[in-house]
């Protein structure tokens, strides 16, 4: 009866002791999560201004003002697609360039050659000149 | 107590329930008196063991009740105070994700006015970081004694740390979102507004509002950021090049309908809509009714060729002014003779239209333009939609204008979606702004057969190459189009002449189109440059050239630098029986490059 009692004692107290803890652990995990959660949300928010900050420094209009300022690329014109075969074929026309361009499309590849203003007399523009004006 | 245990101890000893369950070893047989004693003494301790059983149960029933089945109770606070996005207001994106619509945090600066130590400084200092206020009425309202006043709304995460770190007591922030379009003006008109309490109220936000309340996921439309700048550019362009008051463009997928771009010109940025004029909020584009004017002639030779009332060589008296009721209907620069159907579109002839018109008669004409969508409001996601007006009943008069596009009201993307039908193989077309699921059940509805879509295609491009679209050919892209220009109604009644609605509808390539853009512009202006013309073949034409030529590569079409196939005007006027392939050639795509949107 005697060891009845001890261990009924023993096993409360363990209980009420464990109780006790696991109470404050929980407290703690709660403050925890509470605290991991405002901490995604406001990196969920800092991502969402950066998109949006992203998003507006990409807006067309400001890229089209920064190009004309900084580059000397113009619009891709219809001057500026070519077909493969109408290059002039010389050494230039590495492998690797080749390979690039023939994964576009095996019967007719097409490369869009920006070719600058510059260059307008070049034996390239030439060609393209009289395929546009038959 | 002494006393009881005394008793107790006197008594023989018994294991506690043993005075009513005798133990195996000793037999006790109680009778009469002192058994109805132990009996009641039984039920009452039965009893009360009962009641505590019951309240125990009823404890860890709200135990497992509070702790498995409804843990919510105490998860709600902390979720709470972390914060959840799902009532946000969900994002608009376009075709390639990119993003139109949006929300960001911000936060409202209040006071504590009972907190501020001298509302002078406070104000001054508030000023440095706050450029925008007026520091007298801050300096007020930090003086008033109350404990919650608005100072500022919507700061940014730059202003609210600049006005954290004044370190001023008595300042405080409530978080709160604000709904952002980061593109301003570009997407006005089809994006619409939301209001301060989030409620969309025009545009796209208004339409769909309620899925955008409920659904946290973006909403992906048929729209394109590049696109609609390239469109918006040249029409801005082209407005002020023709000094024209207004205009509207929009760039539609001839076979599904989507929609890249609809601008419409004056527009507003929707962070000023409060500020915007009457005339920059109108969306011309959707909800404007216009007389279209030439344009309508390719609707009439689709009937007419579609009904079989006519072929590609049939001929009609354009000698002289063809006189109808009280009305006399003239050319503009008119060739005073016999047109074939080729000629009265290249030469935009009223007197051969209207003769066409009227051999197919008013009632196959009013049920051809109702399926091809021109009578009844357009199914557009949009709550600004204009509904087409036009005659009832429908005379042999209304015949004649509406066979040059007179008399009938509609807007333009019921021109472009009614185009679209004409050279997609003749296909109905309903404009959208999302994309249409691949598995839809959408039930094909043919309004003219592919020969007569093909003949359309023919002749759209002849107008571009010979006619008076030639100002909207772009080599190698094979622009097909049709010129429009409509004299406006005059505030007196009747027409007036030096007032014109020019609009040109194109579709490339017109061998297979794929995109077709329509231009409308309000007003223009003959300018030295035009020649003092201010008819559409000058202005709306090349500034849907102009589009055609910097919006194709972005789509992936790509220019065919071979012989163009199509017919002239020569070959076609040559037709006999012999060649009468002439007039339909089998046209096929040379050259099929597809770009990155395939």
């Amino acid at each position: 009866m005697k060891l009845a009692t001890l261990l009924w004692t023993v096993l409360t107290v363990s209980v009420a002791i464990s109780l006790f803890l696991l109470k404050y652990e929980v407290q703690s995990l709660e403050d925890e999560i509470s605290e991991k959660m405002s901490l995604a949300q406001a990196h969920r928010d800092a991502i969402k201004v950066l998109e949006t900050e992203w998003v507006y420094l990409n807006r067309p209009s400001r890229l089209a003002a920064l190009a004309r300022k900084h580059l000397s690329v113009n619009p891709l014109d219809h001057k500026n697609i070519i077909d493969i075969n109408d290059l002039p074929w010389n050494e230039q026309i590495t492998i690797g360039n080749l390979e690039a361009s023939s994964r576009l499309s095996d019967h007719q590849t097409l490369i869009s050659a920006a070719i600058q203003s510059q260059t307008e007399s070049s034996a390239v523009d030439q060609n393209i000149e009289s395929e546009n004006k038959p | 107590m002494i006393r009881f245990f005394q008793s107790r101890r006197a008594a023989p000893f018994l294991y506690p329930g043993e005075e009513f369950r005798p133990s195996t070893t000793r037999k006790l047989r109680l009778t009469g008196v002192a058994h109805y004693a132990l009996e009641m003494g039984r039920i009452r301790l039965i009893v009360t063991g009962g009641l505590f059983v019951l309240a125990f149960a009823l404890i860890s029933a709200r135990l497992v009740d509070l702790m498995i089945i409804d843990n919510k109770a105490s998860a709600t606070p902390s979720l709470a105070s972390g914060g959840s996005d799902f009532h946000d207001r969900a994002d608009i994106l376009d075709r390639s994700g990119t993003i139109l619509a949006t929300n960001l945090p911000t936060a409202n600066l209040y006071a504590d006015s009972t907190e501020i130590i001298d509302a002078n400084s406070s104000a001054a200092r508030l000023k440095l970081v706050l450029k925008d206020l007026n520091q007298a009425s801050v300096r007020e309202k930090l003086s008033s004694g109350q404990r919650f006043i608005y100072i500022s709304r919507h700061l940014t995460p730059k202003e609210q740390i600049a006005v954290n770190s004044l370190g001023v007591p008595g300042f405080h922030f409530e978080a709160t979102k604000r709904r952002i379009y980061p593109h301003g003006s570009l997407f006005g008109h089809v994006l619409g507004v939301t209001d301060t309490d989030n409620q969309g109220k025009a545009g796209i936000e208004q339409y769909f509002d309620h899925r955008l309340k409920t659904h946290n996921h973006p909403l992906v439309t048929t729209l394109d950021v590049r696109i609609q700048y390239a469109v918006r550019t040249a029409l801005q362009a082209a407005l002020g090049t023709h000094h024209a008051r207004a205009g509207a463009a929009v760039v539609t997928n001839a076979r599904n309908g989507e929609i890249l771009a609809l601008v419409s010109l004056p527009d507003f940025d929707p962070r000023d809509i409060g500020t915007a004029s009457k005339e920059a909020r109108f969306n011309r584009a959707t909800l404007g009714l216009y007389e279209m004017g030439s344009t309508f002639k390719l609707f009439t030779a689709a009937m007419a060729l579609d009904k079989e009332i006519v072929n590609l060589t049939s001929k009609y008296d354009a000698t002289q002014p063809f006189k109808v009721a009280n009305y006399t209907i003239d050319d503009f620069r008119g060739q005073k003779r016999w047109l074939s159907i080729p000629e009265i579109l290249v030469y935009s002839s009223n007197i051969g239209a209207a003769r066409m018109g009227l051999a197919v008669g008013g009632d196959v004409q009013r049920e051809f333009l109702q399926q091809l969508g021109l009578l009844s409001a357009i199914d557009l996601e949009l709550p600004e939609v204009g509904w087409p007006s036009y005659p009832v009943p429908w005379r042999d008069i209304h015949t004649v204008t509406i066979s040059y596009g007179h008399g009938i009201a509609v807007t333009p993307v019921h021109v472009a979606a009614a185009v679209s039908t004409l050279v997609n193989g003749g296909i109905a077309v309903n404009p959208t702004f999302v994309k249409i699921p691949e598995q839809s059940n959408f039930k094909e509805k043919r309004v003219i057969s592919d020969n007569t879509s093909k003949q359309i295609r023919a002749l759209m491009r002849l107008v571009v190459r010979e006619g008076s679209g030639k100002q909207a050919e772009v080599p190698g892209y094979r622009v097909g189009g049709k010129t429009g220009s409509a004299e406006k109604i005059s505030v007196r009644g009747g027409y007036s002449e030096n007032r014109l609605l020019t609009s040109f509808v194109a579709a490339f390539p017109i061998t297979d189109p794929e995109y077709v853009v329509l231009v409308v512009l309000d007003e223009p202006k003959g300018t030295l440059a035009t020649h003092n013309f201010a008819t559409a073949g000058w202005n709306a034409a090349p500034t849907a050239g102009q589009i055609i030529s910097e919006i194709a590569p972005m789509l992936g079409v790509f220019p065919d630098p071979g012989a163009d196939p199509s017919p002239t005007l020569a070959s076609m006027l040559d037709v006999t029986e012999a060649n009468a392939e002439l007039i339909t050639p089998d046209f096929t795509h040379t050259f099929g490059g597809r770009g990155a949107f395939e």
